[in-house]
């Protein structure tokens, strides 16, 4: 895809209805766009654009779900669904078992995946990729035990290599690779790259793998949470200084315009200790999502394109769309 | 003898006096001695003395439980005098050691150790809960306050008390027996921190006052939010707590103003991460 033509489809993408149930204004969503889904307890639907109405297609008897994808093409979606496990003398003796199961649009199953599937991404229309593995209370979540590439039109499956194997997966739209993470000697990742017509794989020299739409950078996740999320160069695997970048902007994840557009949340300003003696938390009360305030950071610059300020919904859609809300309207976000 | 209002002499002779006297003030002396005596006692000789607290009976801040316990063995311990802390955190959490590591004990009225995963290394006894002394005080006094519900203990009870929670809270990882990097069997990574001995993993509190399982995320009708407010008020008030990791949109309460130790983290949808300062 060349990048006049993505970044138009993701302007046509990011200006379309991401509607918040009548309080956005409606607005056409062209059908290449493709299908936006959102997951409500266990219940799938479809939005409708040009309307705002939602439509229930699957429901799900599970104890819980997650992890709803749609395909690039929109024709299918993945959902996660996993049964309670049970538990004895104070920890699991059977866990919670996940299952992946594939909808088409109108919520029939057409292929279910029962072996534990933990993580998944779709690699292709009819490709998905799959990370298995044991729940259990780790900061992970799951102890992992395998996982493969499948290709569900024909079949054909390939499985990771391990052990030990991987913890993690992302596919790159920009060379329509799979990326795996595994756990390395002391912390240190080890990235590996598969091809998923062939199933051929080689190591890489990435720290990670959350690639921008072109490639040439990513993002690595800190080793604790209060360390920033880093750009490296993917060339040289060099980290990335984000010269231009306020201090209290932390980057979030790339925008999917084509480039390495990075979106960063400003963060409050820390308000000053009381001199009162008083608790350390306070109560949360009411649910839902607020707006934030956002830049849109072009690393390849270093420059500040934009500001924003709204919401991203938890909706799923095919990779190159990112649903966001601003001031209860659409709002578009490209590269100036 | 004296006879009040009888004439002639009713003072009684020189030498009786003083022989009075010194008699009283020999019984004042041996009283003094044997008061300075029984202090002496619990500072030179280690013996028990009364106001050492019922869960330290030799006052050298390493709890009865853990001297006992068999797995603390090899520091010889003595239940009848000061003992030195063996315990030392080593580097950082995420890139250190622990020598001299203390094991937590795996029975106490206030909280339930649990392993959480099946991890034919890791998951068995004594396997992942040693750490600093600080730690494992930090843990023994949070679980003391934990089931005290005298007045003087409101932040601990701020919202529940001994009705309406769980009697104990639940303990996971700490660190593994000499620290450092921390992977399972597998060779996956266990852990990117709980390196030296500052760390601990604790469950959400149930609603059913159970000791099992919990994720916030997917089974928030379980979760008892105010108990895990004050469990954490609890670590706070009771130790010298850095962060604690836990997942913000689940967790149902957030810093105060001007406070940072809660910190974000959606991996701990299971049980939130409290990491004690580094010495």
């Amino acid at each position: 895809m060349t990048g006049a033509s993505s970044n138009l489809m993701f302007q046509i993408a990011i200006g379309v209805s991401l509607l918040l149930l009548g309080s956005v204004q409606p607005v056409q969503i062209p059908q290449r766009v493709g299908t936006l889904a959102r997951l409500d307890h266990g219940k799938i639907e479809i939005i409708d654009g040009s309307t705002g109405a939602t439509r229930r297609i699957y429901q799900s008897s599970k104890w819980y779900t997650r992890s709803l994808m749609v395909s690039p093409n929109g024709a299918r979606m993945g959902l996660i669904e996993i049964d309670s496990g049970t538990v004895s003398h104070g920890v699991y003796a059977t866990p919670p078992k996940p299952e992946l199961v594939i909808l088409d649009t109108a919520g029939r199953v057409v292929r279910r995946i029962e072996q534990d599937v933990q993580r998944y991404a779709w690699c292709g229309d009819d490709c998905l990729a799959y990370i298995t593995g044991r729940t259990d209370e780790s900061d992970q979540g799951f102890s992992s035990t395998g996982g493969a590439i499948l290709n569900l039109r024909t079949g054909v499956l390939f499985p990771f290599p391990g052990p030990p194997f991987p913890v993690n997966l992302f596919w790159a739209a920009f060379d329509s690779s799979v990326y795996l993470k595994y756990s390395g000697v002391e912390g240190a990742n080890r990235v590996v790259r598969i091809d998923p017509i062939t199933g051929l794989s080689g190591p890489t020299s990435h720290r990670d793998f959350v690639f921008s739409p072109d490639g040439l950078y990513y993002l690595a996740l800190p080793a604790t949470p209060e360390q920033p999320i880093r750009v490296f160069d993917s060339r040289t695997d060099a980290p990335v200084a984000l010269t231009g970048l306020p201090s209290d902007a932390v980057p979030q994840r790339w925008l999917p315009s084509g480039g390495s557009d990075l979106l960063a949340l400003i963060r409050p300003k820390p308000q000053p200790p009381s001199n009162k003696q008083k608790p350390p938390f306070v109560r949360v009360t009411g649910g839902g999502q607020i707006d934030k305030d956002y830049l849109v950071y072009g690393v390849e610059n270093r420059t500040v394109s934009r500001r924003l300020r709204g919401r991203f919904p938890e909706w799923s859609s095919p990779h190159w769309v990112v649903p966001f809300i601003s001031k209860g309207r659409m709002e578009l976000v490209q590269r100036k | 003898m004296l006879t009040k209002g009888e004439s002639g002499s009713s003072k009684p002779s020189v030498t009786y006096r003083k022989g009075a006297y010194r008699l009283v003030f020999a019984f004042l002396a041996l009283l003094v001695a044997a008061l300075q005596f029984a202090g002496s006692c619990q500072f030179d000789s280690g013996a028990v003395a009364d106001k050492c607290p019922i869960w330290d009976s030799d006052c050298d801040s390493i709890s009865t439980a853990v001297e006992i316990n068999p797995a603390n063995a090899a520091y010889h311990f003595d239940t009848t005098v000061k003992d030195l802390n063996p315990s030392l955190a080593v580097g950082s959490w995420t890139n250190g050691q622990l020598t001299g590591g203390l094991n937590l004990p795996d029975v106490n009225g206030g909280y339930f150790h649990y392993f959480p995963g099946s991890d034919p290394r890791w998951d068995v006894v004594d396997s992942n809960d040693w750490g600093t002394l600080a730690l494992i005080n930090a843990i023994e006094a949070t679980a003391r306050d934990w089931i005290d519900f005298s007045e003087e203990n409101r932040v601990c009870n701020q919202f529940t008390n001994f009705i309406t929670r769980a009697p104990k809270f639940d303990v996971g990882d700490m660190s593994k027996r000499g620290g450092g990097y921390w992977s399972d069997s597998n060779g996956q990574q266990r852990h990117a921190g709980h390196q030296n001995g500052l760390e601990v993993d604790v469950r959400y509190v149930r609603k059913d006052k159970a000791n099992s399982p919990l994720d916030i995320r997917a089974n928030p009708a379980a979760y008892d939010t105010n108990a895990t407010f004050d469990l954490m008020s609890c670590f706070v008030a009771d130790a010298q707590v850095n962060v604690i990791y836990v997942d913000s949109a689940s967790v149902g309460f957030w810093n105060a103003s001007g406070v940072s130790i809660l910190v974000n983290d959606t991996t701990h949808n299971t049980h939130f991460h409290v990491q004690l300062k580094q010495p």
